[in-house]
């Protein structure tokens, strides 16, 4: 059966996402993560691994950040941590943290998760090849499209619920834009108001009426997708393709929010009508502009 | 690519231009680039570039040939299952046709090539973002790639680690449009056009008009909307840098740019490099300042020296809607041919071109030169103030040889 993945946002939510029935909690750490979640310290994490695993779950670590060379001595340091740790997953964006985790004898334990790049069977292949765990599908990708490849490769993981990551630059975008407008005296925020770090940030753009959650931090600047992705609709589909894990995006959800659709599609899981589970959850959260994202949108060049 | 001679610091690197299609790329290659890359008519992103036929392909690699120059195409769309479709067809035809390397961001692509055309060079893409010598190492390893082309991100410290630690060639950009987002990871485009920008389709939403929100609070105001549109890069200034790295290859961005962006920026690179390497680089300010004001003649957007210096920030945005897109109307025209008994040349003219006018000859291998238009002749001889139809054919003196296709534009300081 696929199990559930959900984001731990704050280091303090993992119990009730396991209560809600996360089988696997995807914790974001300092100087490996890329993500509006909270980066944890080693301690932390040590706090939510003992959590996780007295409720006989998994943890999965994200190190999803673009790494540059003068960061490469403190990464191979992480993963040398990691290893110590009983961590079951070690998702990657970065060649370099598969390269550390080869050297560490730690292949088994990555998920490549290139965000948007995962797209085909084919490069889903390579990376299997090499002995990895799994890979990330692409959220931008039909179902049809999703299906073939979580039904060939076998150790997909699928996103199917949540806000999901359009865009991620290196630059601080937001930080630029207020110090270009520092001068500005119409401008809403004080001069020594950071905007790096602050998560109740959304860009909507002027002929239309989405809000796109934004975040800027050390890494650079992220631009969430304004809509919440909802899979009730294709879920007993794409489960048929036998993926290895589905993912929900805890970012920009609140707690209640993350943990009712980590228990929704706990309960399809358990056997229950998805269209009827999510009947339960659209009523419940009729505020968040719910859809079904690229399921049924082919994107065209 | 690189050539050094042991008694010199710097090396010299392959200059590498953009190509929209065939004309273009000669031009590259007559104004002094060492290889050209372009797209076929599939599996390339810049789907709006008018991109090549295999016949093109073929084309292209002769005269490449001819004049010792290599030719790369991008294979560097995000492949759907779609997409694989013919692929390896268009592989083995590109090996045939005389291709140095194909760009990719591809490892399924990668392995493929390495399979079935393993004539040509595997040239990994910028789009697979590699910042550091381990993914670097990496994609050598696992893909056995021939060339890694560098994240724009990478700063110049991170430019010369990598090189030194990465065991095959490496290749960076030095000029032209960036991305304000990392290659590949953006779908601003897909959510709000349904256009992929990872397959050819980017709708450049970075450049639009955003209203920033805290909470319920608009931050931004009506004449300061929130744009991420990036500044093009204009790396003359860490040539020299780069050349002392080791870097094999300078990439050009801009395969949807004019014949004259592509002669001028060629051109203006061509001189730099080579009066680097002959002065080992011990160039004055004077003469950089030259080269530099020569490259930025062939520009007409604002620019910047991308993440080379430091962390791009503030002054690599551009904040204002449909930015650096003003038009350059340097351009005047092009030789058609020139007698070097009477002086006269016949020229096409592309845009106003006044008598009287000081002008400057762009002309492939030789430095630039300039004149002053004492008369202008319409077809019939009729002496003219001005000539300002476009593709207009007209004589002038011009007092110096000049040679078919070589470039007039607006003289400036």
């Amino acid at each position: 059966m696929s199990e559930l993945i959900t984001t731990l946002e704050s280091a303090g939510d993992a119990e009730q996402l396991l209560i809600a029935g996360a089988d696997t909690i995807l914790v974001a750490l300092q100087d490996l993560s890329s993500t509006v979640a909270d980066k944890l310290t080693m301690e932390q994490l040590d706090l939510v691994i003992e959590t996780a695993k007295a409720a006989g779950k998994k943890i999965a670590v994200r190190a999803n950040m673009t790494i540059h060379e003068g960061s490469l001595a403190v990464v191979e340091e992480k993963m040398k941590e990691l290893a110590e740790r009983d961590v079951d997953a070690i998702w990657t964006t970065d060649p370099s943290v598969f390269y550390l985790a080869k050297r560490k004898g730690m292949t088994d334990k990555i998920v490549y998760d290139p965000e948007m790049l995962m797209t085909s069977i084919n490069d889903a292949s390579w990376w299997l090849e090499r002995g990895i765990k799994g890979i990330c599908i692409s959220p931008i990708l039909t179902l049809q499209e999703t299906e073939e490849i979580a039904g060939t490769v076998k150790k997909a993981v699928v996103t199917v619920h949540g806000r999901t990551l359009m865009s991620r630059s290196y630059r601080k975008l937001l930080t630029a834009y207020q110090q270009t407008n520092a001068e500005n005296p119409d401008t809403s925020w004080a001069a020594d108001s950071k905007l790096e770090g602050r998560k109740t940030l959304a860009l909507t753009e002027k002929t239309r009426d989405g809000r796109m959650p934004v975040f800027e931090d050390e890494t650079g600047t992220l631009i969430y997708s304004d809509n919440v992705l909802d899979s009730f609709d294709v879920i007993e589909d794409v489960l048929k393709s036998n993926p290895m894990g589905l993912l929900i995006e805890g970012s920009f959800l609140n707690q209640e929010e993350q943990c009712a659709a980590v228990h929704a599609y706990k309960r399809i899981l358990g056997g229950e009508s998805a269209a009827e589970v999510g009947k339960e959850y659209r009523s419940a959260f009729a505020f968040e502009p719910l859809d079904s994202g690229y399921y049924e949108q082919k994107t065209v060049r | 690519m690189n050539r050094k001679q042991s008694d010199k610091k710097l090396s010299k690197p392959e200059l590498l231009a953009p190509a929209g299609d065939l004309a273009r790329a000669k031009v590259a290659i007559n104004y002094g680039a060492d290889a050209v890359y372009l797209g076929g008519m599939s599996f390339s992103l810049r789907s709006h570039a008018s991109n090549f036929t295999m016949d093109d392909i073929r084309e292209v690699c002769a005269y490449a040939k001819e004049h010792g120059a290599n030719i790369h195409v991008t294979v560097n769309i995000i492949p759907h299952n779609e997409d694989f479709e013919g692929l390896e067809e268009y592989l083995k035809e590109l090996e045939a046709a005389g291709v140095t390397a194909i760009i990719t961001a591809s490892v399924s692509i990668m392995a493929l090539a390495k399979r079935v055309a393993p004539k040509l060079e595997v040239h990994c893409s910028t789009q697979m973002s590699i910042t550091n010598s381990m993914a670097a190492k990496m994609m050598v390893e696992e893909n056995h790639v021939d060339r890694v082309v560098l994240a724009r991100e990478c700063s110049m410290d991170e430019v010369c680690a990598i090189t030194k630690e990465c065991p095959v060639e490496t290749e960076a950009f030095i000029h032209g449009g960036m991305c304000v987002n990392i290659s590949g990871r953006c779908t601003l485009s897909n959510r709000m056009t349904l256009r992929d920008a990872n397959r050819g389709g980017c709708a450049q939403s970075c450049r639009w008009q955003y209203h920033l929100y805290d909470g319920e609070t608009e931050l931004s105001t009506e004449e300061n909307l929130f744009t991420l549109g990036s500044k093009d890069m204009m790396a003359g200034r860490q040539i020299k840098e780069l050349m002392e790295a080791n870097v094999s290859s300078l990439k050009i961005e801009g395969r949807m740019k004019s014949e004259y962006y592509v002669a001028s920026v060629v051109s203006g690179y061509r001189h730099l490099i080579d009066e680097l390497y002959e002065c080992d680089g011990e160039m004055s300010d004077e003469r950089m300042a030259y080269h530099l004001n020569e490259i930025n003649k062939g520009e007409n957007r604002e620019v910047c020296p991308g993440f080379y210096p430091e962390r791009a920030g503030k002054d690599s945005i551009i904040f204002h809607e449909y930015s650096n897109n003003s038009v350059n109307h340097d351009f005047l025209g092009t030789v058609v041919d020139y007698d070097a008994t009477t002086k006269i040349a016949h020229v096409q003219v592309r845009n106003v071109i006044m008598k009287d006018e000081k002008i400057e000859a762009l002309m492939p291998g030789k430095d630039n030169a300039t004149f002053a238009i004492s008369w202008i002749k319409d077809k019939n001889g009729f002496e003219m103030e001005k000539a300002n139809k476009p593709m207009e054919i007209v004589s002038m003196e011009i007092p110096f040889e000049v040679n078919e296709k070589d470039i007039l534009r607006k003289w400036r300081e």
